[in-house]
């Protein structure tokens, strides 16, 4: 009951400041923004009963978004993101010996977002973000030794390589001007558990 | 229950975007697998440690995707880890004896010409109406490993045969063994310990 309470007391004071914000500097109607983050979701491994698994190189993902604000607190938009990768197949890992492919991943991600600054001050913003959408990944084999290795792709149809995709933010910092800033922000989902990047806000006109 | 629900729900949607991992077998060549050269239906006799003739049937060929493959080594610190390795395909043949000597001899072959030969036996299980087969002798030859040497055995000269033979203690009792296979012709002969098999010609 006391965590309800203190949960309840939390959303009320933040929607109060988020409320509060209206009225402050900030912010452009039109956001662009570009950013890179680290472990995104698309490259987390699971698969219940495969013992097997691979060398991998992550890259990370890249991704642009586009925010349109509705006010000073809320606004919404689109994401894209690519996450290429790298996988490495060997008969013995440890050693290295043994290659039997490798195999060239990527993803593309589009996702509608929900993006809620809940501090606006001249050179620092909070903000929280949900995003959901899909995802279509493909791949490429080389190196491969069809005589000496079969390998079973999970799927060849393109409608089988789409899935759910999603982002959640609980918490990103902005630190610049109403018109250029860097940020960073942490969560899960297709943009990385941690990611930096640069935002670019289009003048509104007067 | 509402919340261990919404818990798996947000689980398999964070599960639903990992990468998809492909699934890798190592195949069986022909060559690998005619290193077991026993076909459907051929009979081979062999001679047991009592000088007993037994009379071996291949009853069972079959080709199959094995699962348990794994790579055991020690590591610089004294202690074995064990390596994962890709699935494989495996061959397996089995020759029976008529049912009066209730015996049988597995070969399975799996790539990189890895051979193991087991010679086992029906045994009732502790008195009680239930059965399985006892294996007497066996052992996994890597054939790429074992070098080739002609040996004679009986009145008989064979070529190209491959030996792996030793000792090792058990207990306080020091245990032999000797197999010798060959990949025309098969089984040629294996001892250990009390028991043996050779090959009548």
């Amino acid at each position: 009951m006391k965590k309800i309470l203190f949960v309840f007391c939390l959303m009320a004071f933040f929607s109060g400041t988020a409320f509060a914000q209206l009225d402050t500097v900030r912010s452009n109607k039109n956001e662009f923004s570009i950013g890179y983050g680290v472990m995104p979701s698309s490259s987390f491994r699971f698969k219940p009963g495969q013992h097997y698994y691979p060398l991998g190189e992550n890259v990370g993902a890249i991704y642009a978004t586009y925010t349109r604000r509705l006010n000073k607190v809320i606004g919404i938009g689109a994401t894209y993101c690519f996450d290429p990768r790298v996988y490495t197949y060997y008969e013995k890992p440890s050693t290295k010996e043994g290659l039997i492919c490798r195999l060239g991943e990527s993803s593309h991600t589009l996702m509608f977002h929900l993006k809620i600054n809940w501090l606006n001050t001249k050179y620092v913003n909070l903000y929280s973000k949900v995003g959901q959408g899909v995802m279509a990944w493909g791949y490429n084999l080389k190196e491969y030794q069809p005589d000496l290795y079969q390998i079973n792709m999970p799927s060849n149809k393109f409608i089988d390589r789409i899935d759910y995709a999603y982002q959640f933010v609980p918490i990103g910092v902005e630190i610049g001007t109403k018109q250029y800033a860097g940020f960073i922000q942490c969560g899960l989902g297709m943009e990385g558990i941690i990611s930096i990047g640069f935002r670019y806000g289009l003048k509104d006109k007067e | 229950m509402k919340r261990h629900l919404i818990f798996c729900i947000a689980l398999v949607a964070v599960m639903a975007s990992c990468v998809k991992e492909p699934q890798i077998y190592r195949r069986l060549s022909d060559e690998e697998s005619a290193i077991v050269p026993y076909q459907m239906g051929q009979t081979i006799r062999m001679l047991n440690q009592d000088d007993d003739t037994l009379c071996f049937t291949v009853v069972h060929d079959t080709t199959y995707v094995a699962y348990n493959y794994y790579d055991s080594r020690y590591n610089p610190f004294g202690k074995m880890s064990i390596e994962p390795r890709p699935y494989f395909y495996a061959r397996e043949v089995v020759l029976q004896s008529p049912p009066e000597n209730s015996c049988l001899l597995r070969c399975i072959v799996a790539p990189e010409k890895v051979v193991t030969v087991t010679y086992e036996e029906l045994r009732l299980y502790q008195d009680r109406d239930f059965y399985y087969w006892h294996t007497l002798l066996g052992r996994t030859l890597p054939l790429n490993d074992l070098a080739t040497t002609t040996v004679t055995i009986g009145e008989t000269t064979y070529e190209d045969v491959h030996v792996d033979q030793g000792s090792y203690m058990a207990d306080t009792t020091m245990v032999s063994y000797a197999w010798y296979y060959s990949e025309q012709q098969g089984l040629i002969a294996a001892k250990h310990g009390d028991y043996s098999l050779t090959l009548i010609p």
